[in-house]
């Protein structure tokens, strides 16, 4: 699985797709969770890691098929969760939404599993490691927290959290200045800014034993743990190596995203890892469905008055039973089931309720799923003038004639050529084109294929949107002119 | 780049003033004032000081309606928290302008850096930090930022800090002062950061973890009083990065419409009746090539000066009769204006163009485009000969230099050229393709220093001759010429008239390349009276 490319964005995918198209092999989508692998090893881990999958789904992004046209075949089973037994959601409500919490997503196995590690690690006084997986915004984070609120609880002073963030501490250096900064803070030690690297490492090895010999676990939080992987790998060692020897008493949580987190490990780090792997899966739509009813629902015990509360909910559960609705929530997690983006879209809901009616509508809904989901290389060509459409219909011409690189001067010339045989009125001089050629570029429609070079004219440029999605944009652009439209019809669907 | 969508003549300020106040708001006032030793305080430094209604929000951006309601309903009322949000849109759509108007509007404690001037990533840090920290960079503290911050790492920390401390104390002054202090205070206790320019970041290479720690940093703060606002030209898939993020929410500002300018270019206008007959003119045109208002202002300055020249008070309504009158007069500006780039026109050219067009009567051609013949720059003369022949060198294949340069082969390349001729135009269209490819070729520099020499003796000769005619001469003012000659070209270089290239993987030395176009470098061979078309080889 060395080879496998996980992406939890599927704008992510289309970039890199649109690199080598051809190498493809299998594309499978779980949720919002893409895969982008070799065809045997997909299967081999899709198949480790679920134990059923349904019928295939039709296809969802007409586009995908447009991106690949030559890939050997596609596959969308939609995988269900391995634990979709018993789903508890934490009780959330209207106020605390508004109030931009989360809805904490506890998976009742994974809550319990892990929860049995971090006790027993704590109970028996022995060290432990452990990665959770899982894509973006299904409550790995989430459960955690949980878990270690609920143990705070039952351990009083038994534990010493440190919590490290890929994205900030992935230099060895500054990892553990913040480990030794925590653990300072924790037991009101005065924490030095000057300590070297060695000081600290020392620091943290002295702070293991002691708090091994006093019965305290240490708990390092390692989020976005892949990140960690990156370079040498000094800190990930020197954590684990520590906790070989007997004396000390610490449990490493690496939370992360990629799935093949482990296999990123260096043959020293990983020998003294244990391969303890809990895997997190985005929810289905029954529990979506709960989670939002859990979510919208005013509680009548609260400080609300109970007649307006009664009335918000009924109005809701009307809205809630609808078939429109129905609809915007399926569109949704066709394309993204996390949680985190559903919360999104309820947030842009509930922002958009007329304080003046005070009750949630349908249409505050559409309105949200129409903002949150986003087209953006369509809004950009709707943006374009006219001339920008002509270089843009100009460079898809001269794409289909297969011309395997192309500058600013062979569009003009293709351009030239347009208004000689066709007479339009839109013909204007080379420096005008060239300014519409830079607006291209700074729109993000355009973008040139090598990294430097000489002045403009002569870079070779490629077009950074699919012939599909220039079609369609030609055909919502309002005014645009016929004669366009007919030269795009006519190149590409002879 | 501007982003700010005031038209021209409009009273408020210009952009800069706008921008640079906004990261500090209230400052200016503070500073000048008597209260000059006044300890800094959230209400003075992070607060705008006049409130704005809702309503001169909306009227102050036209076409912008949807989405500063749109924001303002996700920004929410006082205390509210929020997701972070993503504001994106072409340049010149008012991203930045609706956000800190709507700041004044609503009154709330807000830190604005743009990350066009924070060019990089401890700039930036420190520029955030200092403003919550209310420290102010004067000469007694030698300019120097609140905190050293390199790292995301302390800056995370020390943001967290320095936001619990601002928040905590707007709590304090909320409590102690009674509702109408309140008022003063700002709205609610949020604190609101805003990132301009995100875009920018993508350059700033190997910190390719700088974004995503951005975009993360509300679930890593977990403060939920903290706002985040970023502002991008490019939407969020162009942000991809190996790590992922979660993405904020994202609001959208797409480009003005025809109505939206006509709009915004008649607010301020003196003469509302004349300016509107004016844009029903000119506006369309002027949308089918760009519908950016900074390039339009621009554009359409210029072309109002003319519609009003044959009036004789700026204050009359017109009529029909005139209104087509001055049509057709504008008629020939205006297709000569579109072919034109969007530049400002400097003041003599329009005076001399005003002289031309009265000369030629009613000329249809117009002397927008063939204005200039002259440089409009000067160069010193062997500068010039420098760019010539560095233009030369780019052109032509180094095999042609001796047939064109030697006295004596001048049969030889009419020989050679004939015979090209006759060779396949098959062959003679590969290379044309391959020249609007490539563009102009590279040369080492040896080549040209030589094809300098020669065509420096060829433009000298004569006059060496008639004065002394000894070679002795000639070549000492080669020599005194060399030693001048690499700082010349060194000069040219950073005037990117010539660029210097990478070298090339056989000989090692540094390839050079004429940036210039045809059109420029014929004009710099007239002003020497260099016959540079003879020179010049075409395929």
């Amino acid at each position: 699985m060395d080879r496998v490319l996980l992406q939890e964005n599927k704008y992510d995918l289309f970039s890199k797709v649109r690199k080598r198209p051809l190498r493809l092999g299998v594309l499978i989508e779980t949720g919002s969770w893409w895969f982008l692998c070799e065809p045997e090893s997909a299967l081999a881990q899709v198949t480790l890691e679920c134990r059923e999958q349904k019928a295939q789904k039709p296809l969802l992004f007409p586009t995908l098929l447009f991106h690949f046209p030559n890939s050997l075949s596609f596959h969308f089973p939609s995988l269900s969760c391995c634990c979709s037994s018993s789903v508890t959601w934490s009780p959330t409500n209207l106020q605390a939404e508004t109030k931009g919490f989360k809805p904490v997503h506890c998976t009742g196995t994974n809550y319990s599993k892990l929860k049995f590690i971090i006790s027993n690690s704590i109970t028996e006084a022995c060290n432990n490691s452990i990665l959770l997986l899982g894509p973006r915004g299904c409550g790995k984070t989430a459960v955690l927290d949980l878990v270690l609120r609920d143990l705070n609880a039952e351990y009083t002073d038994m534990i010493l959290v440190v919590r490290l963030n890929g994205l900030l501490h992935s230099d060895d250096i500054s990892a553990l200045k913040e480990i030794a900064r925590q653990l300072c803070l924790e037991n009101q030690l005065l924490f030095s800014k000057m300590a070297s690297f060695d000081d600290n490492s020392q620091f943290m090895t002295d702070m293991l034993r002691e708090c091994g010999l006093a019965h305290k676990t240490i708990i390092f939080v390692l989020d976005e743990f892949d990140l960690f992987t990156q370079g040498k790998q000094r800190l990930l060692y020197s954590l684990l190596d520590a906790m070989q020897s007997l004396t000390s008493q610490a449990v490493v949580i690496g939370v992360s995203c990629r799935l093949d987190a482990d296999q990123l490990l260096e043959k020293r780090v990983r020998s003294r890892f244990s391969h303890r792997k809990l895997l997190f899966i985005p929810p289905s739509t029954e529990d979506l469905q709960r989670l939002l009813e859990r979510t919208l629902y005013l509680p009548t015990d609260s400080t609300f008055p109970h007649d307006y509360a009664i009335e918000f909910n009924a109005k809701l559960h009307k809205i809630l039973n609808d078939q429109r609705f129905k609809e915007i929530l399926h569109s949704l997690s066709d394309v993204d089931t996390s949680v985190c983006h559903l919360s999104k879209f309820l947030f842009q809901a509930i922002c958009s309720i007329d304080l003046k009616y005070g009750f949630l509508s349908l249409d505050n809904f559409k309105t949200a799923s129409l903002g949150i989901q986003r087209q953006p290389k369509l809004e950009s060509l709707l943006g374009a003038s006219i001339l920008e459409l002509y270089l843009l219909v100009c460079m898809n011409r001269l794409e289909l004639r297969e011309q395997s690189s192309y500058n600013f001067n062979t569009i003009m010339k293709e351009y030239k050529s347009i208004h000689d045989s066709y007479q339009t009125s839109d013909s204007y001089a080379q420096n005008v084109c060239l300014l519409a050629f830079e607006h291209l570029l700074e729109r993000e429609l355009i973008g040139f294929t090598d990294s430097r070079g000489q002045s403009i004219e002569y870079r070779p440029v490629k077009l950074l949107i699919s012939p599909y999605e220039l079609h369609r944009g030609l055909k919502v652009y309002r005014s645009c002119p016929p004669i366009l439209r007919k030269l795009f019809d006519h190149e590409s669907f002879q | 780049m501007g982003k700010e969508e005031e038209t021209p003549s409009s009273p408020q300020t210009t952009r800069r003033i706008t921008r640079s106040s906004a990261a500090t708001p209230s400052k200016g006032t503070v500073e000048s004032g008597k209260i000059c030793d006044r300890p800094p305080s959230i209400s003075n430094d992070l607060l705008f000081t006049e409130h704005k209604s809702l309503e001169s929000l909306l009227s102050n951006f036209p076409g912008r309606r949807l989405q500063i309601l749109e924001i303002l309903q996700l920004i929410g009322p006082p205390n509210s928290p929020m997701f972070p949000l993503f504001l994106y849109g072409n340049a010149s759509t008012g991203k930045t302008g609706v956000v800190l108007q709507i700041f004044k509007h609503l009154n709330r404690p807000f830190v604005y850096s743009s990350c066009r001037s924070c060019y990089n990533p401890r700039i930036l840090f420190e520029s955030v930090l200092n403003q919550l920290l209310l420290h102010r960079r004067n000469a007694s503290n030698g300019y120097s930022s609140a905190k050293r911050c390199e790292r995301g790492a302390d800056f995370v920390n020390m943001l967290r800090d320095a936001l619990c401390q601002a928040i905590e104390s707007i709590k304090e002054c909320s409590k102690k002062s009674g509702s109408k202090e309140l008022v003063k205070q700002g709205n609610g206790r949020m604190i609101y950061l805003i990132f301009d320019n995100v875009e920018l970041i993508r350059g700033w290479d190997k910190n390719s973890i700088i974004l995503p720690m951005l975009f993360n940093i509300y679930d890593i703060l977990k403060i939920p009083e903290v706002g985040l606002i970023f502002i991008s030209s490019s939407s969020l898939d162009s942000y991809h990065s190996n790590t992922g993020f979660t993405e904020p929410l994202p609001v959208f500002f797409p480009d003005y419409t025809e109505d939206d300018l006509y709009q915004m270019f008649m607010r301020n206008q003196s003469n509302t009746k004349l300016y509107s007959s004016f844009l029903n003119v000119v506006l369309k045109p002027f949308c089918r090539i760009t519908r950016r208002v900074d390039e339009l202002s621009i554009a359409l300055w210029p072309l109002y000066q003319k519609y009003c020249e044959p009036l004789n008070e700026l204050d009359t309504v017109p009529d029909a009769n005139t209104k087509r009158r001055l049509f057709d007069r504008l008629q020939p500006y205006l297709t000569a204006a579109l072919n034109e780039t969007f530049k400002l026109p400097s003041q003599p050219t329009l005076e001399t163009n005003k002289e031309n067009v009265r000369r030629k009567g009613n000329a249809r051609k117009s002397c927008f485009g063939e204005a200039c013949d002259e440089l409009d720059f000067h160069m010193s003369v062997s500068a010039k000969y420098l760019l010539i022949s560095a233009f030369l060198a780019s052109r032509n294949p180094a095999t042609l230099d001796a047939a064109l340069f030697d006295s004596t082969g001048g049969s030889d390349s009419r020989k050679r050229k004939r015979k090209s001729d006759q060779a396949s135009t098959e062959k003679k269209g590969d290379a044309a393709k391959e020249l609007f490819m490539k563009g102009p070729g590279t040369f080492p520099l040896e080549r040209l220093l030589a094809i300098f020499q020669c065509i420096t003796s060829v433009a000298e000769c004569p006059h060496s001759m008639d004065q002394q005619g000894g070679e002795l001469t000639a070549e000492g003012w080669d020599v005194e010429l060399m030693s001048d000659v690499l700082l010349q070209l060194s000069t040219l270089c950073c005037a990117n008239f010539i660029s210097k290239g990478g070298s090339c993987p056989l000989e090692g030395s540094t390839r050079y390349r004429s940036t210039m176009d045809e059109e420029t470098a014929l004009k710099v061979a007239r002003s020497v009276n260099f016959p540079l078309s003879k020179y010049l080889y075409r395929r």
